[in-house]
């Protein structure tokens, strides 16, 4: 599960925070389920100091309406519409394919 | 609104040997060479530069500024806001002539970039988007890129289709003396340049400049009015947009302008837009209410955004081929607008305008600042 937040305006986020970025009211603490849908990607050749290139990189539509910018590893090829799982390691969310 | 363009002067963007001190005095000094009368004499200086302390170690620009111009009693004041900076600072100083404090005042936009390396200056630049995008190795170039997928995929807009925009920015600004590059390229070159983040290549990105441009804003009647100035902002994150493929910032900012000017999307004949990436051009004018979602590359085939068409997008060459010194980009688009209605831009000059639209970005569609003029 994902933890994020919910706000009375509709606006469903990741990660958790306390004032909606929308509308400035408080938000509740929710948990959304870690699959979704590529909305879509990229792989990133010109990686930035302290990087090493290729990045790969998807914004995923999760299932209870919240987007995730979560990092891709290389071997995985996306297309928009890919039904894919988002799992946490270390600091990041990663996803791939269900 | 009563307030006026008094003057306009650029220098070259490119790479230059300049001091960015240096640069801002050559834009500021061609512009108030351009005036005369009391327009020449600014009663205020904002100074318009996204990062100078970080780029290049320069520091206190308003204040270096004045002083160097011989304008050391007046206020002096630097605006930030990404790379809407410059616009943003010539907002200011309508402010500042809308409420007779300081009337005229003189803008100066710089940004001396091409000091530090590519990979300085992305990830200084990355700094526009949130720690946790940045912490998986997001730079500006991959958000416009998943723009661009995303785009691409919800209107069937081909990689080939894409590569007619920088061609036709480097068509422009082979006309422009004050460009960045002035050579023409073709589909193949662009096809050919590497990939940054896919699908956009290197040619599709605007290049590090170094630059300034300069305005002298005035309530005293000139040849173009400043009509309407909007304003429009969205959330920092992209995965807390309301849609992936286009800026409703832009949106926002376009409908305060035209409501401000009493003016709706046809009546523009000339505009300059942020195209600080090639799918920008097409995202922004639809943005822009200029063209329906998905149909700029019609129009941009048709020949409908050249310069002999019903509306010229970027005539400079826009950010592509122009050049982009952040700080300077939105006076610089203000200065051609201005060069447009007076019968000024040479080469690059469209048919008899009357209404143009500059359109400036900060960060990643943060915030869009959207100038109307008029010539009267």
């Amino acid at each position: 599960m994902i933890p994020g937040a919910r706000c009375q305006c509709g606006k469903n986020i990741v990660p958790f925070r306390k004032l909606c970025p929308a509308c400035g009211k408080a938000m509740e603490e929710v948990e959304f389920e870690n699959t979704g849908t590529v909305l879509t990607h990229t792989t990133l050749h010109a990686a930035p100091e302290g990087f090493e290139a290729p990045i790969g990189i998807a914004m995923v539509g999760l299932e209870g309406g919240a987007k995730l910018l979560c990092s891709v590893k290389c071997d995985i090829e996306l297309s928009i519409g890919d039904h894919v799982e988002v799992k946490r390691e270390g600091e990041r969310y990663f996803c791939e394919h269900k | 609104m009563g307030i006026y363009i008094a003057g306009c002067g650029m220098t070259r963007f490119c790479r230059s040997d300049e001091t960015l001190d240096n640069l801002m005095t050559e834009a500021a000094i061609k512009a108030l060479s351009t005036i005369e009368g009391k327009a020449r004499n600014p009663k205020a200086l904002v100074v318009s530069a996204m990062n100078p302390q970080e780029i290049t170690g320069d520091d206190n620009m308003a204040t270096m500024l004045a002083d160097g111009l011989g304008l050391s009693s007046i206020a002096a004041f630097r605006i930030e806001n990404a790379p809407a900076s410059g616009s943003s600072a010539l907002h200011q100083a309508v402010f500042f002539v809308l409420s007779g404090i300081y009337d005229p005042v003189l803008v100066v936009g710089g940004e001396k970039m091409t000091g530090m390396n590519t990979q300085a200056i992305s990830k200084l630049i990355a700094k526009l988007t949130p720690e946790e995008e940045r912490s998986l190795g997001i730079t500006m170039p991959a958000l416009v890129a998943m723009m661009t997928h995303r785009y691409m995929h919800k209107y069937k807009l081909s990689r080939e289709e894409l590569s007619r925009i920088p061609v036709k920015s480097h068509d422009l600004g082979a006309l422009n003396p004050l460009a960045h590059f002035q050579k023409k390229i073709t589909f193949t070159d662009v096809l050919q340049s590497p990939v940054i983040s896919d699908p956009l290549r290197l040619y599709d990105c605007a290049p590090i400049s170094d630059g300034a441009a300069a305005v002298v804003v005035t309530s005293e009647k000139t040849a173009v009015e400043i009509a309407g100035l909007g304003h429009g902002a969205d959330t920092l994150y992209y995965q807390h947009r309301d849609t992936l493929s286009s800026f409703p910032a832009t949106t926002m900012a376009a409908k305060h302008a035209y409501a401000m000017a009493r003016l709706s999307p046809e009546d523009v004949d000339v505009v300059e837009t942020h195209d600080a990436f090639s799918i920008l051009e097409l995202v922004n004018c639809e943005d822009l209410g200029l063209f329906e979602k998905g149909n700029s590359i019609d129009a941009l085939k048709e020949g409908a955004t050249g310069l002999s068409g019903s509306l010229p997008v970027n005539p400079s060459g826009g950010l592509k081929s122009k050049g982009h010194p952040v700080g300077a980009t939105g006076i610089a688009q203000v200065c051609e607008i201005y060069w447009q209605l007076t019968g000024q831009a040479g080469k690059r000059q469209v048919e008899d305008p009357t209404i143009g639209m500059a359109h400036n970005i900060g960060g990643f569609g943060n915030n869009a600042v959207v100038t109307v003029l008029k010539a009267v």
